[in-house]
């Protein structure tokens, strides 16, 4: 039987199938932890998890302390793409790393379906 | 100046002709930029090349001036059964001995130079087989997996004194020579060769079947033979002395069966350890997760998951050790 985190494995995968804008993503649990990840080799697992763990902690201290409400997405964009971080459940958020020309409305319909495919597992 | 030593694979020209074999070796060179064309009217000379490995053809008259250049390539093709000849002959030729040349094709003097390309870049595309170098007791391995992998073809073992070959026939081992040595014997002669070097011929055939027995039992008894001169040499008793094939009883074979009851791969058990590991985190119980991820770590190395999940979180209890 597969595990918990084989089968998120799986939902990201599907999502990065489909989407081919979608570069890699992980579910990265509150504290930093990777829980499961589709990254291109050329991505430092490392690195996500740590920037995931920073960039939940800043957005959730501004979501809480400016606006008395909980985070529920953060998005950086630069030059060469996008970087989501949408909360998945009160113990994990997802992260997409996003090409440049994605669409991001388009983007932002898939991250509602797998969050709720995801909410299954976490 | 000596000539460097080449390493490129080899054609191997024997003409007498002077002016047809420059004009065949310009034309080859030109199309086959990476072989070695090498020219000769000396039969001997043409012998000493075609016995090397690295020769994958020969292109020769049937007749020259000074030799029966048939006789050549049929010697030539006993020593390396297999290797592609293309004879260049005068209409009326001998067709009967051009035939008996394995992978001979025959073209009319003067040789029309398409054509000649053709039959060269077909024979040099058709050589299949590979070669290697033998340590000690590989050879009944070697055997073992070709007839496992349903062979046919020759294995042409060269110990330098002595030439072996042995004989497949859709993993079948059909017939083997070792100097005088045929049959059986010759094949428990080869397996008990040290080193040499080794050529497998997928194209050779032909061979006469004077061998009856299974591979497995010339295995069997060659290792048992192999234990019995090894104890002879070292005075150790051997789990095989004193024993001939006939008295081994084989284990029947077990079916193949589903697998039942409970089972997982180191990796599902992992996996399993990782999830036990994630539920500790939730629960701060961090000296426990540790535990469980170190496990999942070790029953699963190359997963770069648990290698970062696992430093960061001794980073984490180090920082809360040491605030």
């Amino acid at each position: 039987m597969a595990t918990k985190s084989e089968r998120i494995s799986e939902v990201l995968r599907s999502l990065r199938q489909g989407t081919p804008e979608v570069i890699g993503a992980a579910v990265v649990s509150s504290e930093g932890f990777i829980v499961a990840s589709v990254l291109p080799n050329e991505v430092d697992e490392d690195l996500i998890g740590g920037m995931a763990a920073s960039l939940l902690g800043v957005s959730e201290r501004i979501s809480s302390d400016l606006m008395r409400s909980q985070m529920e997405q953060t998005y950086v964009r630069s030059p060469k793409g996008y970087i989501v971080v949408n909360s998945a459940g009160p113990d994990a958020v997802l992260v997409l790393l996003v090409s440049r020309e994605a669409k991001l409305g388009l983007i932002f319909l898939e991250l509602k379906r797998t969050i709720v495919e995801l909410m299954k597992y976490i | 100046m000596l000539a460097q030593p080449t390493h490129k694979s080899r054609i191997v020209l024997l003409q007498d002709n002077s002016a047809m074999q420059h004009d065949v070796a310009v034309i080859l060179r030109r199309t086959f930029r990476d072989y070695d064309v090498r020219l000769t009217q000396d039969s001997t000379q043409a012998l000493h090349w075609l016995a090397d490995e690295r020769s994958h053809l020969l292109i020769t008259d049937a007749q020259t001036r000074k030799v029966d250049a048939l006789a050549v390539a049929t010697s030539a093709c006993t020593r390396r059964p297999g290797l592609p000849v293309i004879v260049l002959s005068d209409p009326p030729c001998d067709s009967q001995r051009i035939s008996q040349l394995s992978a001979a094709a025959w073209i009319e003097k003067p040789p029309k130079m398409e054509r000649l390309i053709g039959l060269v870049g077909r024979a040099l595309s058709e050589r299949m087989g590979w070669s290697g170098q033998l340590s000690i007791q590989a050879l009944p391995d070697l055997v073992q997996l070709l007839s496992m992998a349903n062979t046919s073809g020759a294995l042409r073992i060269d110990t330098g004194p002595q030439l072996g070959l042995l004989w497949f026939d859709r993993g079948a081992i059909v017939d083997a020579t070792l100097g005088k040595l045929r049959g059986v014997e010759a094949f428990h002669a080869l397996m008990q060769l040290r080193s040499g070097t080794f050529v497998l011929d997928r194209r050779a055939h032909g061979a006469d079947r004077t061998i009856e027995l299974s591979a497995t039992q010339l295995l069997l008894e060659t290792m048992c033979r192999i234990d019995q001169k090894r104890e002879q040499e070292c005075g150790v008793p051997t789990p095989h002395s004193g024993t001939s094939v006939s008295q081994i009883r084989l284990m029947p074979v077990i079916e193949d069966r589903e697998p039942t009851g409970n089972w997982s791969t180191p990796a599902q058990s992992a996996a399993e350890c990782f999830e036990r590991g994630l539920a500790h985190v939730r629960s701060k119980d961090y000296a426990e997760a540790l535990a469980e991820w170190e496990r999942a770590n070790a029953l699963d190395p190359e997963n770069h998951t648990y290698q970062v999940n696992l430093r960061r979180l001794r980073d984490l209890r180090q920082r809360n050790q040491n605030p």
